[in-house]
């Protein structure tokens, strides 16, 4: 073979590796989300509405061990969750240094007071009508929860409904972490 | 030194000017000035960005509400000053890499270029070599070897030849 001739083959190799070497690049991107993209990071400190025209300052819960709990009334998980987190939050409510907090989106304030109502719900119920808490902590859907250490930083998530379990293990993932 | 023959020589000279036009047709690609104004900006993120609630859906494509917060959060940002990479790793910090739907910027002339270029290149060598081959004279037969054809076919038409 010709020196050109081998110059062409090899630039012809090194171009179908380099094709090869993009579609595969391409093809492993992940199509899936880092489920833990937002762990380990300061948790957001969104200021939101709640129910009474007052505010809920994630910030300001700074020093507790705080569970964030997303969900709206429509949402079939969040109501076969509903029953663990009323249980859970009955167990720990009178406890210092202790706070949980839902966060709705998605959904109208009417509902959310007829449902906050109708489930005797004592925990802090914030508003997200435009989702910029959904979205700072990441969420792909509801129901989510999230704990944030005393020191306000995002130390755990559970996606889907959550356990007593599931919270229980949330919640001393917050406390362990100061 | 041989002289190339004037066909060879028109064929290389093709061969240079394709070349030089997949060359510029790269260049020119890569080039292409980006979006100037801040609703073409957030429309390319929202193409670039993956809407965490749909199956393979972008956010620009998704009508989810999720996608229209994400939508109204890239228009805010980028009215804000922030930067196509800066909005992006927002996204990256809450999402992971998987929010990321398409290839982020403009692509580099090199990873663009390079390969389309090797593989014309590549392709205008093979015709080149097609071509020098038919060219050349063909080669003869050893003329053992036609003996030897011979002396198989006719052992063949004996062996066939009814008795």
């Amino acid at each position: 073979m010709r020196a050109p001739v081998r110059l062409l083959a090899g630039a012809a190799a090194v171009g179908v590796a380099l094709l090869v070497a993009l579609m595969v690049g391409g093809l492993g991107r992940s199509a899936t989300f880092d489920p833990v993209a937002v762990l380990g990071r300061p948790a957001p400190a969104d200021v939101l509405p709640d129910l009474d025209g007052g505010r809920v300052d994630l910030a300001g819960l700074r020093g507790t061990a705080v569970l964030v709990n997303f969900w709206n009334s429509w949402c079939q998980p969040c109501q076969e969750e509903a029953p663990a987190l009323a249980t859970f939050y009955a167990r720990h409510a009178g406890e210092p240094g202790f706070a949980m907090v839902g966060v709705v989106h998605d959904d109208t304030q009417e509902a959310v007071s007829r449902w906050v109502a109708a489930h005797d719900i004592g925990w802090l119920v914030a508003l997200d009508p435009d989702n910029v808490a959904a979205l700072d902590f990441g969420t792909t859907g509801q129901p989510e929860t999230y704990a944030i250490s005393p020191s306000g930083v995002v130390v755990g998530k559970r996606a889907g409904p959550s356990t007593l379990d599931d919270l229980e293990r949330l919640l001393d993932m917050a406390r362990r972490t100061s | 030194m041989r002289r190339p023959l004037p066909g060879r020589r028109s064929a290389r000279r093709l061969a240079a000017v394709l070349v030089l036009l997949v060359v510029a047709v790269c260049l020119a690609v890569a080039a292409r000035p980006a979006p100037t104004s801040a609703l073409q900006r957030a429309e390319r993120l929202d193409a670039q960005l993956r809407c965490p609630v749909c199956q393979g859906l972008s956010v620009a494509d998704s009508p989810s509400s999720t996608a229209r917060a994400i939508a109204a959060d890239v228009a805010r940002r980028v009215a804000a000053g922030e930067s196509d990479e800066q909005v992006r790793q927002a996204y990256v910090a809450r999402y992971g890499p998987g929010i990321l739907l398409a290839p982020t910027g403009t692509p580099g002339v090199v990873a663009l270029g390079l390969p389309i270029v090797l593989a014309t290149t590549a392709g205008i060598g093979l015709v080149l070599a097609v071509r020098r081959n038919r060219g050349r004279p063909g080669r003869s037969v050893d003329p053992r070897d036609e003996e030897l054809v011979a002396r198989l076919r006719a052992a063949a038409d004996r062996r066939e030849r009814p008795r």
